[in-house]
């Protein structure tokens, strides 16, 4: 999909009157963004609107996440882990310390 | 005013145009430019917008009129304080222009002439093996294969080069959309102060607008508050008109007034008859 995000009073304006015009092509309205179809039709709109608000218009091109091929397993256990945790309060950093669950740090620089 | 119509200079406060053939929204749009054939006329302010020109079928947003002729007074809100700490903010935040267009471009022509060289290596191995398969020599066939995949290599080298510039400028691009966040959070605080006092505004003028409604030749009901009008627009703006603070003068056509003096003193505001 693409998803347009916008950073202005003017572009967000714009991006609504867009996604009225071609309820089609709007798969998701999100206020400043909107997740579009990734058509020609939706990739013209885009870039029409970045044309009319330079620098106020980010466009990106995304897919769902499919975490059984995309995500190390170690990732999904961990996330699996914590949501089941004994008690809601417990940090990340104190739920994975002393397991064999990968710390923050670990994580944080490892691209998928 | 000084404006020329039917080939005479009219000037005053209280001008008669009901003699010549004029366009209204025409010499409203003089008035406010101060162009032909209006000579000389004081600039509008924000109220003028709204009621500077009356007639059958205007529209007329009441609250925001009301709260503009407040304004044109000169009246505050609890909330000014804080609107302009808040467009003080605003303009202090300058975020840049980083327009990633260019490298987004080389990047994409880079990955392109990848996806040619790879077909062009691919197509003179298959020379190689052709010639090879035939028995022919493959000197010459090998020597091209060789050019190309040096070519290719070259052009791997480029392409991972022109992403990394573009992921590089992604980078740099986020600060300046930081700042642009930053600003578009201020805005919609500042523009719902706006409204907040726009709307004590009209709450507050809304007694003394009641009072000019009775005291024009209009017929009209006001009740309370600006949802309980009842009546005409042009009774509305009318009203308006004579509260608010106006310099520029108000185009009235076929307005409820014989004479420009009359509508002039009802209106307490500079005026010309249509």
């Amino acid at each position: 999909m693409l998803l347009v995000v916008t950073f202005s009073t003017e572009a967000r304006q714009s991006l609504r009157n867009s996604c009225r015009a071609h309820p089609a092509v709007a798969i998701r309205r999100l206020g400043r963004a909107a997740l579009c179809r990734e058509t020609e039709l939706g990739a013209l709109l885009a870039l029409r609107l970045r044309a009319k608000h330079p620098d106020d218009v980010v466009i990106e091109l995304t897919r769902p996440l499919n975490e059984f091929a995309d995500v190390p397993e170690r990732v999904r256990e961990a996330a699996r882990a914590f949501e089941d945790r004994e008690f809601p309060s417990t940090s990340y950093a104190n739920f994975a310390s002393g397991t064999a669950h990968p710390g923050a740090e670990d994580l944080r620089d490892v691209d998928l | 005013m000084i404006v020329e119509l039917a080939g005479e200079v009219r000037r005053g406060r209280a001008i008669d145009a009901r003699d010549a053939t004029v366009d209204p929204s025409g010499l409203f749009e003089a008035i406010r430019t101060g162009e032909p054939p209006v000579r000389s006329s004081l600039p509008p302010g924000p109220v003028h917008e709204h009621v500077g020109l009356v007639e059958l079928g205007m529209h007329l947003p009441l609250r925001t009129a009301l709260a503009a002729a407040a304004r044109s007074r000169g009246v505050l809100t609890e909330f000014d304080d804080a609107i302009a700490r808040l467009e003080s903010d605003i303009a202090a935040i300058d975020p840049g222009s980083v327009d990633l267009g260019p490298a987004r471009e080389r990047a994409a022509a880079a990955g392109q002439d990848l996806a040619a060289l790879r077909e062009r290596v691919a197509t003179l191995r298959g020379h190689v093996d052709a010639d090879r398969t035939a028995g022919r020599p493959t000197d010459a066939a090998t020597a091209d294969l060789r050019e190309a995949v040096t070519a290719l290599s070259e052009a791997e080298t480029d392409a991972i080069a022109a992403e990394q510039a573009l992921a590089a400028a992604e980078r740099g691009a986020r600060a300046a959309r930081d700042d642009r966040d930053r600003r578009l959070g201020l805005a919609d605080r500042r523009d719902n102060l706006v409204r907040r006092a726009r709307t004590v505004l009209a709450e507050r003028t809304y007694p003394r607008f009641r009072r000019a409604l009775d005291a024009l030749p209009v017929e009209a009901s006001a009740g309370e508050e600006p949802a309980d009008f009842e009546g005409a627009v042009t009774a509305a703006a009318l009203a308006v008109t004579r509260i608010a603070a106006l310099r520029a003068p108000v185009v009235v056509v076929d307005g409820p007034f014989s004479r420009p003096v009359e509508a002039r003193a009802a209106l307490d505001a500079p005026v010309v008859l249509v």
